[in-house]
């Protein structure tokens, strides 16, 4: 008779039994903390004063522009952060650069609408309206009802907001998030209307159609540096630049791989240290390569 | 405490969902963290739905109270989001009858194995004109009950008529507006206003000639067909003297030396090119090489910039859930 079982010990004690940790991710877990400490030490930089230089981005710079041309024309500005839910990071990053569109809409004095399709996000982005005017000094200019819900399905969403950019006429649109086919149903109306549009996604599949149907649009990293580019506060500055350094050493070990695998290739290499560093390399990116 | 609570909530909660990734996916330790995030995202989920209740009836409400243009569309939206939301409280075996026929089995959900039986079901008597009925709609409801049955007629609850029957068809209506989109949409990508833009116009056609059965044009079909390279690359050799040309008579010379020799390395590059390189080969050259790599160039910018985004947000250096920076 078996007196002894995993099963009747105490649960938390089954838990400490078990393996805590899944090999196969090691390469993650040891990119994680290699880009995250970049990342960490580029923000306490930014902390201490030292200056970083951020390139121009064309569609964040026109923000102004649009808001400008709103406030003239008297027409309201319309901002979709996408279908995303709250956990999504692009619906987070187009958050981010709504606090800080917001806080210039309070300057002008201008009509902000942002229709929601998820009402956790929309309760997230009433906070973030509401706390853009109180540090603009407008919180008299906040109005409840410029955050609302519309639907959570993916095309009632799209045709109501097709439907306000019809009858409403924003003066200027922001697409910024992320977007799955809805994409162009929504960028085509808008620029039916006339309005400016700066759309932002890294929904690689719907990038085209922004391109085409928008003014400016954010490509892919573009829209998780929006946020640090128009507050150009430094401690997310510094983020900007950890992230971009991290970049260079992929783009490193990707041309050193690429050299290598060429090598070997052309040589026929079957073993030996150049075989054995291009192997490594292939593995590097692998998530099951270290089992 | 306002302060520094939600930062720790979200901290703590942002550490454990990291650590859960690194977990092995066969341990109970696993299982557990997984249910513990489901059942929450469930609560959360529940009571973000009456927030998002509580917005629109607000919204259209005033809409309604002052007689706003169009508040009659507002009537109307409350008006189905309580109809809806009844049909989903009373029993189900109230609602209209539909004829259903069971098509073939298939592997609706590959992740869990499951075979189930598309059916075709309508309101007005079953037509085999009517094939595709609410195929997919079929898959994902009622299906799996269906198995082996004959055309047969049913009950199908009224939230389940309501979804099948209006929600699915106008969202499929919604959607088919993008075949128009996509024309106007084309039409102002292949303009060839500059350099890149030519560049995409000329990659644009050949991927839709190697995507089309262009040989089946009368006449032309197929001898565009056989003659890829000669098309592909006299085009892009034309147009490059052309613009050397211009270059020339605007005294661009260093330009117009860069063109020219260009135009002579396409040529080069024609002469090496193997003989069976057609419209089909050279569109998955394109989408295969210089579109991948963009879009890999693409994807590992966004991912190190989800990376730092996350650490911002564990760090409590952003914290959109409070209203801003922190």
């Amino acid at each position: 008779m078996e007196l002894f079982t995993i099963k009747s010990l105490p649960l938390w004690l089954q838990y400490v039994n078990e393996n805590w940790f899944d090999l196969n991710k090691l390469n993650a877990l040891i990119g994680i903390i290699i880009f995250g400490s970049l990342i960490v030490y580029f923000i306490r930089r930014a902390k201490s004063g030292a200056y970083l230089f951020v390139r121009r981005i064309p569609g964040l710079e026109s923000i102004e522009e649009a808001l400008g041309r709103a406030t003239e024309i008297g027409r309201p500005i319309l901002y979709i952060s996408g279908i995303g839910g709250e956990s999504d990071m692009q619906t987070i990053a187009a958050m981010n650069i709504l606090g800080n569109v917001a806080e210039q809409i309070a300057h002008y004095d201008t009509d902000l609408k942002v229709p929601c399709i998820n009402p956790i996000v929309m309760t997230i982005e009433q906070e973030l309206v509401k706390q853009a005017y109180t540090r603009a000094g407008r919180p008299e200019n906040y109005k409840e009802d410029c955050v609302y819900y519309l639907s959570d399905n993916q095309f009632a969403y799209a045709s109501a907001v097709s439907g306000i950019m019809v009858r409403e006429k924003p003066a200027a649109n922001f697409l910024l998030g992320n977007y799955a086919a809805e994409s162009l149903i929504i960028a085509e109306a808008g620029a039916s209307t006339g309005a400016i549009q700066i759309a932002g996604t890294a929904a690689i599949s719907q990038i085209p159609f922004f391109i085409v149907a928008c003014d400016y649009t954010l490509i892919g990293e573009e829209l998780f540096a929006a946020g640090a580019y128009v507050s150009r506060e430094p401690l997310l500055l510094g983020s900007l630049k950890g992230q971009d350094i991290a970049k260079l050493v992929i783009i490193l070990i990707m041309i050193v791989a690429i050299i290598l695998g060429t090598i070997v290739s052309a040589f026929l290499l079957k073993d030996g240290f150049i075989y054995g560093l291009s192997d490594f390399m292939n593995k590097i990116f692998d998530l099951k390569a270290f089992k | 405490m306002r302060n520094y609570l939600p930062p720790i909530i979200c901290g703590v909660c942002g550490v454990i969902m990291m650590l859960h990734f690194f977990l092995p996916e066969n341990t109970m330790l696993y299982k557990t963290m997984m249910e513990w995030v489901t059942n929450s995202t469930i609560v959360v989920g529940v009571f973000g739905l009456f927030i998002g209740l509580a917005s629109l009836v607000h919204n259209h409400g005033n809409r309604i109270a002052r007689r706003s243009p169009g508040w009659g569309y507002s009537v109307i939206t409350l008006s189905f989001t309580a109809i809806v939301a009844l049909t989903g409280i009373i029993s189900q075996n109230v609602g209209p009858s539909v004829v259903s026929k069971p098509l073939e089995k298939y592997n609706y959900d590959n992740r869990k194995n499951q075979d189930h039986t598309l059916i075709t079901h309508t309101l007005f008597g079953y037509k085999d004109e009517t094939y595709k009925t609410n195929l997919v709609a079929a898959a994902s409801s009622d299906a799996p009950e269906m198995k082996g049955e004959e055309i047969t007629v049913r009950k199908v609850p009224l939230f389940m008529f309501f979804y099948n029957y209006v929600i699915m068809p106008m969202g499929a209506t919604t959607f088919s507006l993008l075949a128009f989109y996509m024309i106007t949409a084309t039409y102002r990508a292949m303009r060839a206003k500059s350099w890149e833009a030519s560049l995409l116009l000329i990659s644009s056609i050949i991927i839709l000639i190697g995507q089309v059965p262009i040989e089946e044009i009368p006449l032309i079909g197929k001898w565009i067909m056989g003659h890829a390279q000669l098309i592909v690359y006299m085009s892009l050799i034309l147009y490059i003297l052309y613009a050397a040309m211009k270059q020339f008579f605007s005294r661009n010379f260093i330009t117009c030396g860069i063109l020219s020799a260009s135009a002579a390395l396409i040529g080069v590059i024609w002469y090496y090119t193997p003989a069976d390189v057609d419209f089909e080969a050279m569109k998955s050259i394109i989408l295969n090489y210089p579109n991948n790599a963009a879009k890999r160039g693409i994807l590992i910018g966004v991912q190190l910039g989800s990376l730092a985004t996350s650490i911002k947000i564990l760090s409590g250096i952003e914290k959109p859930y409070m209203g801003g920076r922190g």
